[in-house]
């Protein structure tokens, strides 16, 4: 899926026999699992979600059902790439359900968007990440999805089920929004 | 700032992001969350070949009680023994069942719950008592098994709504 995920080779050796530990049950190998990979799997939810709140439940049931659909992954990838998948679409499905995110329904007095727009003020995150938020929630997910994790436009497209085009598209309005705002924020501190 | 020099920017930053340092860390501990989701789903898993087992057990001597005639299942099995090996049976998958969800934070049952659960257990009071008497009854059998049926899907319907009013 990413060259951007990619693992130390011995690392992702131990993670079949951890995965093949968890299969039988063994709760304290998936704990080892999360230990290993919560951090990449929050920061493409956070991303995605774009608050901490959000971010935290749905990477919570990212891992709950990763434990459920353990049985299905075959080792013909890479663990860490068999991860970010199904949590690329538990969170874009979950994310879903909820209205306030769905594009052109973010209402500037929406509690959601004051939170946005807090985070995206707060220092804990990087400017990149600061950023992103400013983008329309559709034309982020595309930005992450492509950019930052690495996938392939049409497979955006068939994650978010839209057009390849409409793929690129964003990316290239992403790019000159993110450009002009960085300019913005260089000038601003020089 | 050129726009080509804006671009390596981007392109810089977008290099950091996937550093563990540069990425957005949670705020609290997700693991409690998740352990506590993955136990609920042992157990429910962990619990069909207990249900499986009195139900089939149920069913088979409701078969039995169809096509043999009350001479030949005397010459099988006292009847009352039967029930109170099923009762046994399930009032420990009860327990088992309470026990778990206890240990994953439910804290007991509402009262309007705690009303339909006795009302069922009473029925299943009845019933046997009933089967002792008419051992031949099929009718009665499947009663029995649905009323075990219905005493557990109570008891985890009433925390799944619990947790879900947590949640909100």
């Amino acid at each position: 899926m990413t060259a951007a995920l990619q693992l130390q080779p011995e690392l992702e050796d131990s993670d079949t026999d951890l995965v093949a530990q968890a299969v039988q049950g063994n709760s304290q190998a998936f704990r080892q699992l999360f230990d290993r990979h919560y951090r990449r799997i929050y920061a493409l939810v956070w991303r995605l979600a774009g608050d901490h709140d959000s971010a935290h439940d749905v990477t919570q049931e990212v891992f709950i059902k990763v434990w459920r659909s353990l049985t299905s992954f075959r080792g013909e990838s890479k663990f860490s790439t068999w991860l970010h998948t199904v949590a690329t679409r538990v969170a874009i499905s979950e994310l879903r359900k909820q209205k306030r995110w769905q594009q052109g329904l973010v209402l500037t007095d929406d509690p959601t968007y004051s939170e946005q727009l807090a985070s995206a003020q707060s220092t804990d995150v990087s400017l990149l990440d600061r950023l992103i938020l400013r983008l329309p929630v559709q034309m982020r997910w595309v930005f992450v999805l492509h950019c930052i994790e690495g996938l392939r436009h049409e497979e955006v497209a068939q994650e978010l089920g839209i057009a390849v085009g409409t793929s690129k598209t964003q990316v290239h309005r992403a790019r000159a929004l993110l450009e002009e705002w960085l300019s913005d924020d260089t000038t601003n501190n020089s | 700032m050129t726009q080509r020099t804006t671009a390596n920017s981007l392109d810089r930053l977008i290099e950091q992001a996937h550093d563990v340092e540069h990425m957005p860390a949670p705020q609290r501990d997700l693991w409690p969350g998740i352990d506590h989701g993955i136990a609920r789903q042992s157990s429910a898993r962990g619990r069909w070949p207990w249900w499986a087992a009195a139900a089939s057990l149920v069913f088979a001597v409701g078969v039995m009680m169809a096509y043999m005639s009350p001479a030949q299942m005397s010459q099988v099995a006292p009847v009352d023994q039967l029930l109170s090996a099923l009762n046994a049976q399930h009032q420990q998958q009860r327990q088992e069942v309470l026990v778990h969800y206890q240990t994953v934070g439910w804290n007991g049952q509402s009262t309007y719950v705690q009303q339909e659960l006795e009302q069922i257990r009473a029925s299943i009071v009845e019933v046997t008592a009933q089967l002792t008497d008419e051992p031949n009854n099929q009718a009665l059998w499947q009663l029995l098994q649905w009323l075990y049926e219905k005493e557990l899907e109570l008891i985890e319907s009433q925390f799944v709504v619990r947790e879900q009013l947590q949640q909100v």
